[in-house]
């Protein structure tokens, strides 16, 4: 085995799913299958007012004429949609807990073991976690200081029966019902996920942030993640994803929209770990998510940080709507596939108000026999004058059965906006492993240590809490180089 | 062009004429089949997406074809320099073989056509072509003289399709350059399809130029599907000026090592102009290398896609491709849609592309203008720079001086 094998292997040997366990709990299960009793269950478990079940009725009926989009690179198994269940919650959970003590021992310990801060004593200064365990939340903290500034930071089920107004008024306003497939599903199915209102001026002092987390089997997640951010507000929100290991493949098919108001910004920042499947291509999600951030107001921002590691299939495109004037979309992505991992993922930047600035950076690392694709879409329209996009995509390839693509659309449509795109495809330079064996790092280390460099720029753009994370599913230990 | 059953009349009258190969007829007879199955090209196919034919086809309900029997040819349109004349008169050969040196040109003989899924006008040529050029080069031989095509659309045509195929074949060791220009003398609809098919030996060296000037109403299609075996070489150098509707698509098949291709194109575009090149470059073999260089003007409403693939093979390691493409955009109408795609599967390669589009640096302008340069001629010296970049690579003079006239031409109008 030559040196440069013996790197490849020990890169694809990369620790095993350490988050892959099962916790054991009860949970009330609807029977199996998408129907228009289905829907009716889930909205009568979540209490929800008729509008929203009205609504939901209305993107079931819609999505009966729909089709599943073929366009994608990763093809996968037909998935029987009568096969799977909508809505699971913990059943020691049907009324809700009312404190901490409250929560299951059982998904205490799971969350425990996953290190996520839901308890205050080890939680991270300032974060505040809306932890949603299958389909309910099931603990929000922080809730009390966070209402003294006004920010509503809640369950979007809690939010339609709480905040109609709100809910009404945003709800699929950038992500309509009709958009497609899996968003029309969504919108007929979502269980569960987070509202976030900030208000006029407000600054929202903490990182909010959201653990989600697929655990019974068979269970489709249909989160829907709602976040306005009024006028001259700023929030930085957090998602981060770990699964148990299981061997049937997980439908997961989340909604996420964004609102940012006159001269609001929106930082959010995603790490998804989610079981990729073992090393025969066996098991691991199916992520098929809709993303979508509107910047409606002039002077807004919108900002997408992802790292994408887990999922056997990662497919979505977060995306800015540059409505307002000098409004500006940026998106980092971090996406490393292994084994038989497929990752289809980049962004849209649509321009449509004056002096609009966008900028995409996106990394893919490939290894194994994995296929990794960037594709993504800028389009600056004729109104949009002024306006500024750059791109880089590079790719990296580690090992020679893997693939990387890159798929930009690029439509420019007037003269005085700027649109300027790069991609390089390569792999670990020789020289650059030589150089660090050189200095004494081993192989691992000297792997390591490259491939940080190489995804550096986006990792940079995490919160701290999640660079720490980050860190570690790049699969490397770093030394202070991240943050 | 939507209407099926009218179009299968007129192929059952086409499959009958006279000068048809009765050989041919079989394979004619399936891709006509394929075509009707795929149906006329649809914007919502990604094979055709920002193509400005999925627009223009439905211009063509009745399509109508014609022999012209007049094979007389204006000689004011010959280059002055010394070249081998290859006329096409309508989309028909009408210049007699030429057989010296190594070098054969005679009319297209083929029979047997391939089918590319996602390309239904490749099936409609092939069901509907009038025979074009032929041309074979022995191995070892360096063909001197460059080759000149003359693509001759004459006013006294009365059809308004019109689809051609051609062939060329160079041996081992083999050397030709060929230039091709297209002249139109009327402002008439036409629907114009034209199929080239390029095989390149080993260490064969093809050079292609084409000029693919002014014309009204014309919708064109230019197909080219070149393979190359081990250390050939094909560069190729479009000039597309003001064509009304144009697609040009090329794929190269690198199967040797060591192959090498470059394909260079200028737009230079104004009024409705819309002209699309859409480029695949197939890496299947170790040491290929490619380039791709795109440099676009574009005034009034004109409009300019570019669609360049880069596919790497898992056994192509140490490729080298490479692709840019650049736009000046001259007027708040015009677009530029650009979709530089890479697919690679191996890992020891060098892969990258850019593409970017704006207007012209008002920095240059005002330095220009600050010498005493108005501002008209500060934007055309612009726009010359610009574009000159692809011209300089041109290694024949003749034909650079031909494209240089051109671009002077063009300036000063």
């Amino acid at each position: 085995m030559s040196a440069s094998d013996e790197i490849i292997q020990q890169y694809q040997d990369r620790s095993e799913y350490d988050h892959g366990f099962v916790t054991d709990i009860d949970t009330i299960e609807v029977p199996k299958g998408l129907s228009e009793e289905t829907i009716r269950f889930i909205s009568k478990q979540k209490k929800e007012p008729q509008w929203m079940l009205d609504w939901r009725l209305n993107a079931y009926n819609r999505l009966q004429k729909m089709e599943e989009p073929d366009w994608q690179k990763p093809k996968y198994p037909k998935i029987n949609y009568q096969d799977l269940y909508y809505y699971s919650a913990p059943k020691s959970f049907k009324d809700g807990p009312k404190s901490l003590d409250e929560i299951d021992p059982e998904i205490k310990k799971t969350y425990d073991k996953l290190g996520i801060p839901l308890e205050e004593q080890k939680r991270l200064s300032g974060v505040a976690v809306d932890a949603v365990f299958d389909s309910v939340s099931v603990a929000t903290t922080f809730k009390d200081k966070l209402k003294e500034i006004g920010v509503i930071f809640c369950s979007i089920s809690e939010a339609t029966r709480e905040h109609p107004e709100l809910v009404k008024k945003y709800l699929g306003s950038v992500i309509p019902v009709t958009d497609h497939f899996f968003a029309t599903l969504n919108s007929a199915v979502f269980t569960d996920g987070s509202f976030v209102y900030i208000p006029p001026g407000v600054r929202c002092p903490m990182e909010l942030s959201t653990y989600f987390r697929i655990n019974a089997q068979n269970t489709g997640q249909f989160e829907r993640t709602l976040i306005i951010a009024d006028k001259d507000s700023y929030v930085s929100y957090l998602e981060g994803c770990t699964a148990p290991m299981r061997d049937e493949n997980q439908l997961h098919a989340a909604n996420v929209e964004l609102v940012a108001l006159d001269g609001a910004e929106i930082k959010y920042s995603t790490v998804q770990n989610w079981y990729p499947g073992d090393k025969e291509g066996k098991g691991g999600i199916y992520n098929f998510v809709t993303k979508r951030g509107d910047c409606r107001g002039k002077n807004s921002k919108i900002s997408w940080t992802q790292v994408e590691t887990g999922s056997a299939i990662t497919w979505k495109y977060p995306s800015c709507i540059l409505r307002g004037d000098n409004s500006q979309g940026e998106f980092y992505s971090v996406a490393i596939t292994n084994n038989f991992q497929k990752a289809d993922t980049g962004t849209k930047m649509i321009h449509l108000g004056k002096n609009t600035k966008s900028k995409i950076i996106s990394k893919g690392i490939s290894a194994g026999q994995a296929d990794n694709t960037y594709r993504g879409l800028v389009s600056v329209h004729p109104k949009a004058t002024g306006s500024k996009n750059f791109t880089q995509c590079d790719s990296l390839l580690v090992g020679n059965k893997c693939g990387a693509h890159t798929v930009p659309y690029i439509e420019n449509k007037n003269s005085s906006s700027e649109v300027e795109h790069e991609a390089t495809t390569s792999k670990i330079s020789d020289d650059q492993l030589f150089y660090c064996r050189q200095r004494g790092l081993n192989q691992e280390e000297a792997v390591s240590l490259i491939v940080n460099g190489f995804c550096k720029e986006v990792l940079q753009q995490l919160p701290m809490e999640f660079a720490v994370e980050a860190q570690k599913l790049v699969g490397i230990s770093l030394e202070g180089s991240v943050g | 062009m939507n209407d099926l059953e009218k179009l299968k009349n007129h192929f059952e009258g086409f499959k009958n004429l006279e000068f048809i190969n009765s050989e041919s007829v079989q394979s004619r007879i399936d891709a006509f089949e394929r075509f009707c199955q795929k149906g006329v090209p649809s914007l919502k196919q990604e094979h055709w997406k920002y193509s400005p034919l999925s627009k223009d086809l439905i211009h063509f309900q009745n399509l109508k074809f014609s022999l012209n029997q007049n094979k007389s040819f204006n000689d004011t349109h010959f280059e002055k320099f010394d070249h081998y004349r290859v006329l096409l008169k309508d989309g028909v050969l009408i210049s007699d073989d030429i057989k010296e040196e190594g070098l054969e040109i005679t009319k297209y003989k083929q029979d047997q056509f391939y089918e590319i899924e996602k390309n239904q006008i490749l099936d409609f040529n092939n069901a509907f072509f009038t025979p074009g050029f032929e041309i074979r080069v022995d191995s070892n031989v360096n063909i001197k003289k460059p080759i000149v095509i003359y693509n001759y659309f004459s006013k006294d045509f009365d059809g308004n399709n019109i689809n051609n195929k051609n062939y060329i074949y160079l041996d081992k060791n083999s050397k030709a350059e060929i230039y091709e220009k297209n002249i139109f003398e009327d402002e008439k609809d036409l629907f114009f399809t034209k199929n080239l098919d390029i095989e390149l030996e080993q260490d064969a060296n093809l050079v292609k130029y084409y000029l693919n000037s002014t014309n009204n109403n014309k919708t064109i299609y230019n197909f080219i599907r070149s393979k190359l075996k081990q250390n050939s070489e094909f560069e190729k150098f479009n000039f597309s000026h003001n064509v009304s509707s144009c697609r040009d698509e090329i794929i190269a098949d690198l199967n040797g090592t060591n192959a090498f291709v470059s394909l260079n194109n200028i737009q230079h575009l104004s009024q409705k102009c819309f002209h699309e090149i859409k480029w695949e470059i197939n890496h299947n073999e170790e040491n290929t290398r490619s380039s791709q260089f795109v440099k676009s003007a574009l005034h009034d409403d004109s409009v300019a896609a570019f669609q360049g693939k880069i596919f790497v093979d898992s056994k192509a390691q140490k490729t080298d491709g490479y692709q840019l493409s650049r736009a000046l955009l001259l007027s708040d109408r015009s677009k530029f849609l650009s979709k530089p795609e890479l697919e690679i599967y191996a890992d020891d390669v060098k892969c990258s592309h850019g593409s970017s589009s704006g207007s012209i640096d008002q920095e240059s302008i005002f330095y220009l203008r600050s010498r005493g340069i108005n501002e008209p001629q500060a934007k055309c010296m612009m726009i010359e720079g610009f574009l000159a970049e692809v011209i300089n690579k041109v290694k024949n003079e003749d034909v650079r001086n031909i494209f240089y006239n051109k671009l002077n031409e063009i300036n000063n109008t």
